[in-house]
């Protein structure tokens, strides 16, 4: 039971947990927010995620690709965005999946670029000296031996907390409202002449947006990058999220968040015996039982609100 | 072809579903600053009318010209910035959000609205302070403002004729399109709406055209009526004629529809 133990092992489970939870804003902006149902939301993390790696492996610096990155996972939801916001909402649903697989197996093809299933190596470009120095700063000036994971945790919690509340300050905007107010219905929306279309279209670049925010902080954790990082489980996982935290709620996918990662890394503890693949598939089935709970007990999510449950 | 008294001009319009001729050719007017109403029996195609005039759904033909141009190309949001609001017969609420803010929706002119204004307040504070002030005024004339925090949701179906009735109230348009307003409303409310629409016409030059089944009500308030059937604009006329005609009270109000 070493790992349980190992302070490492566990920052860097919330790191992962500050990325989902990034991510999974994100969703919130689509799902909660504007009702846009969007299965494929993994690409825009591969969005930005690729575009760090192959923008630091040809030189640019890291925090020049950074904001760039940000803009080619934006861009990648209005390319996703213009053909399909005109279609019904199932529609929209089904085309998303695809385009994230699309994205992915394109990934994977263009091996020249992207060392396909080889993985991307120093994807994270100056991150690693950067990160030494951060250590050896606190270590000379203040004494302070930290742990090499935690600058990045402290970083992606911080990243983390301004998006949720920068979306909470944008809650209070006329421009959010007519955003759910496309989520409650369409034709309401553009009867009282708001651009229905354009409004989904913003919408789908935002949420795009700060999912390629949590691909240049999984960029910066792992290093290399590879296709399956991206596999559509990540969206669903994503939704757990959603579902656990509750949809139209920031503070729950804040804590959802936590919840799922500490889960899914908590599963490889339990002594099964079960071969590791199998291992590894259970965490799956443990967020699908998850899902099927909340659903049954508290299906508002822990911080979605109960009232509007019933209401239509 | 459309003259400076004329707001709507409506010609050739036609849309069928499958075998069904829902709007067959129709061509009617609508004069700036009055108050017509478009009658016909059940499935006359009323209702369709108004979906391809606002744009809801698109023309197989013909062509529809507001307040001098052709909009018949424009999308249905487009259409209502131009100033042409119209309602729905099967009521279209924002469920889960409360009736004041379903009438904020409408208003125009919201900086607020533009995504790159959300981080920027003090560009649409102020408006957002009028807006609330109007739709608050607006919920009180339609009798809902006791009900301005609730749910849109939790309305009954005549309270929701009447907030479909404040939301495009509250977009200030120039000529209102009201699929059976009355419908499920109270009698003495909906008169009372009637006379606060005709106020709104002289002091705003506001133009209604309503889709009403109650004769009395249409042949009280129209300075106009249109009647369809079959897809068809059978006639356009002021009331007294329309009432006198044969083929009007042959195909509608004779009918077994009333
Ligand atoms: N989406 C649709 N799909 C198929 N048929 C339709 C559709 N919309 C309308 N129709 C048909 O078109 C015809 C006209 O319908 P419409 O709703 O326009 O009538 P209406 O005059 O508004 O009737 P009512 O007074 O009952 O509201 C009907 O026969 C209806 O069945
Ligand atoms: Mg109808």
């Amino acid at each position: 039971m070493g790992p349980l133990l190992a302070f490492g092992f566990w920052a860097y489970v919330l790191t992962v947990a500050g990325i989902y939870a990034i991510f999974v804003l994100g969703l919130q902006v689509h799902v909660g927010d504007t009702g846009l149902l969007n299965f494929g939301h993994v690409a825009f993390m591969a969005a930005g995620a690729y575009s760090t790696g192959l923008m630091v492996t040809n030189g640019v610096p890291l925090l020049a690709a950074i904001p760039l990155a940000m803009l080619v996972a934006a861009l990648l939801g209005v390319l996703v965005g213009l053909p399909t916001l005109r279609l019904r909402g199932d529609y929209f649903a089904i085309v998303t999946i695809a385009a994230g697989e699309i994205l992915r197996i394109m990934i994977q093809n263009q091996q020249g670029a992207t060392g396909g299933t080889l993985g991307l190596r120093k994807a994270s470009g100056g991150w690693p000296s950067f990160n030494r120095d951060i250590l050896r700063w606190f270590e000379d000036t203040l004494g302070i031996e930290l742990e090499r994971r935690v600058p990045l945790l402290v970083i992606t919690w911080l990243v983390a907390l301004v998006i949720a509340l920068l979306l909470v300050r944008i809650g209070r905007s006329p421009w959010r409202r007519a955003l759910r107010a496309v989520r409650e219905n369409e034709d309401a929306v553009a009867a009282a002449g708001k651009p229905v279309f354009q409004l989904k279209l913003q919408a789908l670049a935002l949420g795009a947006a700060i999912a390629g925010v949590s691909g240049v902080l999984f960029t910066l954790l792992q290093t290399s990058l590879y296709p399956e990082n991206f596999e559509p489980i990540v969206t669903f996982v994503g939704f757990a999220i959603l579902i656990l935290g509750g949809i139209g709620s920031y503070f729950g996918v804040v804590l959802g968040s936590i919840l799922i990662s500490f889960i899914i890394s908590g599963v490889r503890f339990l002594d099964f015996p079960l071969a590791a693949d199998k291992v590894a598939a259970l965490r799956f089935v443990v967020i699908g039982l998850i899902i099927m709970a909340v659903m049954a007990f508290r299906p508002q999510g822990l911080f979605g609100k109960k009232e509007e449950l019933h209401l239509d | 072809m459309t003259d400076a008294d004329t707001i709507l001009h409506v010609d050739g319009l036609a849309r069928h579903f499958g075998g069904v001729k829902a709007v067959d050719g129709a061509t009617f007017s609508v004069k700036r600053g009055s108050i017509t109403s478009l009658i016909g029996p059940n499935g006359a195609g009323k209702t369709t009318a108004f979906n391809l005039v606002t744009g809801f759904e698109s023309a197989d033909a013909g062509r529809v010209h507001f307040a001098g141009d052709d909009v018949s190309r424009l999308r249905a949001d487009h259409r209502a910035r131009k100033g042409m609001v119209r309602t729905f017969q099967l009521t279209r609420v924002l469920g889960k959000m409360t009736v004041l803010e379903n009438a904020m929706l409408a208003a125009p002119d919201q900086p607020g609205e533009r995504m790159w204004n959300v981080l920027t307040p003090r560009r649409w504070r102020s408006r957002e302070a009028e807006v609330k002030a109007q739709a608050l005024e607006v919920l009180d004339e339609i009798g809902l403002s006791e009900k301005a925090g609730d749910y849109a949701a939790t309305l009954s179906g005549g309270q929701r004729k009447l907030l479909e009735l404040g939301r495009a109230l509250m977009a200030r348009p120039d000529l209102m399109m009201l699929d059976e307003p009355m419908a499920g409303v109270n009698p003495t409310l909906g008169r009372q709406l009637l006379e606060y629409l005709d106020r709104l016409r002289t002091e705003r030059g506001l133009t209604v055209l309503f889709i009403e089944h109650d004769m009395d009500v249409v042949m009280g308030v129209s300075d106009e009526v249109v009647v369809m059937t079959q897809g068809r604009v059978l006639m356009q006329d002021r009331p007294d004629v329309v009432r006198k005609d044969a083929r009007v009270i042959d195909a509608y109000l004779g009918g077994a529809d009333e």
